[in-house]
Formats: structure tokens, sequence, C-alpha cells
């Protein structure tokens, strides 16, 4: 059944929507690389750390380098192309991000845990053509191994609306608040000013704090990343 | 003289929107990494930039921030070809590129988003 909220003003120029993982869905890329153009590609600290990692650079340098709008979307160049974008397609295409792999598809999640998807209106000279062959939504996110990027951006999702809860409490909780001192202050002050999105700074900072093993696994570095978040949005 | 009047407001100030702040920024630049709401796009810079007397904190701006952001997650290739849409401010709306001061946005019922085609 189609969620309340699919029938509200959605952000995307969208051919269908409502659609479940059950609902058929197909889709043959051409390789035009009309959707590397002209796009926004946001970029959650997952992938940022993915991306960093298909690179060998730091998500420090990563954000610096390749990001806008502090490190949620990837940059694009003068001529309004993905900056990742090569001769021969995407250069870093085994780790590309989630709405570039649901691509003709969007995903939206709200609070109360529905899940359902768009079919976006594709680009004018877009040469991919959706079939209707057998295949379903959820095989077509089965092919774009998408399972680790779908529970990164729930949990972070779910951060993100504990922040919105903790912020409608009203400035008045937090006027009264005693500075905590459980956080060092590199931690603090790394966090006020934005620079938790860096996932490997802010991981190194907490694990400092706590001597713990910096994590190499990307996937334990991600659940380090968001306990120091929790840590974080829970101090007075 | 040294006036301490004003330096004890201004650090009451500080003290009592840091936190608010903070968590405003994360919240900001975590939406839109997940798509939540992304006309939330800039508010961050402006209110980090804003501050000091005419710092814009919560009580300024909660209403419509808030009722855009907390809302659904959107994942998906999004146009960059757009306009944002200003509602019910005085008796037009109106079409910006970006949101850069709270005076646009203050007063307004609605944010919305306007893609071409």
């Amino acid at each position: 059944m189609l969620p309340p909220q699919a029938n509200r003003t959605q952000p995307l120029p969208i051919r269908r929507t409502g659609l479940d993982r059950q609902t058929p869905f197909g889709f043959s890329c051409m390789r035009c690389l009309q959707c590397c153009q002209s796009k926004k590609i946001q970029v959650n600290p997952y992938e940022i750390a993915r991306l960093a990692g298909n690179l060998g650079i730091t998500t420090t340098y990563f954000i610096e380098r390749y990001t806008t709008g502090n490190g949620s979307c990837l940059k694009f160049d003068d001529e309004n192309r993905c900056v990742f974008l090569g001769p021969q397609g995407c250069r870093v295409h085994a780790d590309r991000p989630l709405v570039c792999r649901l691509y003709p598809l969007g995903r939206h999640r709200n609070e109360q845990g529905d899940e359902w998807f768009s079919e976006i209106e594709p680009e004018t000279g877009c040469r991919g053509e959706c079939d209707g062959g057998e295949g379903k939504v959820e095989n077509w996110l089965e092919n774009q191994e998408v399972r680790r990027y779908l529970v990164a951006a729930d949990s972070y999702l779910k951060l993100l609306w504990e922040m919105m809860a903790l912020l409608e409490q009203g400035e008045e909780e937090v006027e009264g608040a005693e500075e905590s001192d459980t956080a060092g202050i590199e931690e603090k002050s790394m966090m006020e000013n934005g620079g938790w999105m860096d996932m490997d700074a802010a991981v190194r900072i907490f694990c400092q704090q706590r001597e713990f093993p910096f994590p190499l696994d990307i996937e334990e570095k991600m659940r380090m990343h968001q306990d120091a978040l929790q840590c974080w949005i829970q101090q007075p | 003289m040294l006036d301490t009047t004003a330096i004890k407001r201004r650090n009451i100030m500080n003290k009592s929107t840091k936190k608010a702040l903070a968590l405003a920024a994360a919240v900001t630049s975590l939406s839109a990494s997940l798509g939540v709401a992304q006309s939330a796009e800039n508010w961050e810079t402006h209110e980090i930039k804003g501050g000091g007397s005419g710092i814009v904190g919560p009580s300024d701006s909660h209403a419509i921030k808030w009722n855009e952001t907390k809302g659904n997650s959107t994942q998906g290739k999004l146009s960059n070809q757009h306009k944002i849409v200003i509602e019910g401010k005085g008796s037009n709306s109106v079409k910006v590129d970006t949101i850069k001061s709270s005076s646009q946005i203050k007063g307004a019922n609605a944010i919305k988003w306007e893609y071409k085609k």
C-alpha cells in the first residue's frame, strides 16, 4: 500500500511512486553517462569512507577535495559533471554512492520505518530503457549490491532523528546545562565545529580519548563513528 | 572601562546556543547527506556565520526549519537544476537559488523545491 507520505510533493522528478520491493521493475543502462551530469549526489559518512578507501586517502582529505556542503554532496566540475566521471565512466564505480546504485530509482524512508521507491524521470538524452521483464525492485537492489549502503543510511537516519528530537526539546535545557567533562576538549571542539562528518577524524579522537584501537574495517569504523556521535549528542 | 555586562551577556549567549547550534549544524549536514529536506541547504553556514546578537537560533527558525527537516529521507539522484520556492512570505511566493539569510525565510509558511525538467 502506498504510504501516506508518498502522496506529498516529492523532491524528485518522478514517473511513478509508491513502489515496494515486490513491484516489477527493470532497467537496461546503456552507459550514456547522462545521469552523472547536472545532479546532486548526496553522500553520507559511510559512503565517504568507502570512496576515500577506494582512492586510498583519508576521509578528511576526501571531504576537503571532493565534496561540498560540509561533506554532504559530491563536487561537480565547471561543466556540471560529477568529479569522478572519467572518459571510461565512473572512476570509483566499485564504491559508488547509494544514489548512483539506485538510479533510476529513488528510495524513501520515514521515521515509522516505512520504505518505498520511486522511479525517476529519465534524463534528457538518457539511452537507458526501463523494461517490462520479470525483474522486481528487490532484484535491482541485489544486483546493485546496496545492502550495506541501506544499513548505513538507516542507522545514520536514526541518529539524525534523535538529533532532531533533541533540538525540538527547545533551548531551555541547553541553556541550563553545565559543561560536561566526559569528553576531551579536542573531541568537543571538533564536534562543535562540524568536523563530526569526517569519520576518520571523529573516530581517531574517539579512540584516543578511550584508548581504543583505531578500526581498519569500514563497517566497524562506521559503528564507532555512530557511537562517537551518540556520545556527543547525549552530552548536555 | 570594561563592559562586563556585555561580556557576561555574550558568554551566556554563547553557552546557551553553543550546543543547539552545533546540533543544528550536525542535523543540517546529515540531513543533506541522507536526502532529508534538501531545502535545508546552506543553513549551517548561515547559522554559524550569523553569530553574535543577531544570531539565528532555534527560537527564530525552529518552526520552519523543523517542519521541513523532520521529513522523510529521499535517497535518489537529484537534479541540481532547481529553484527554492519560499511560500507564504507576504502575499507572494519567492523563488531563489539558495537560502543565505534568515530574512529570506522568516515568516514563510513553507519551503519547497522546484526542479527544471
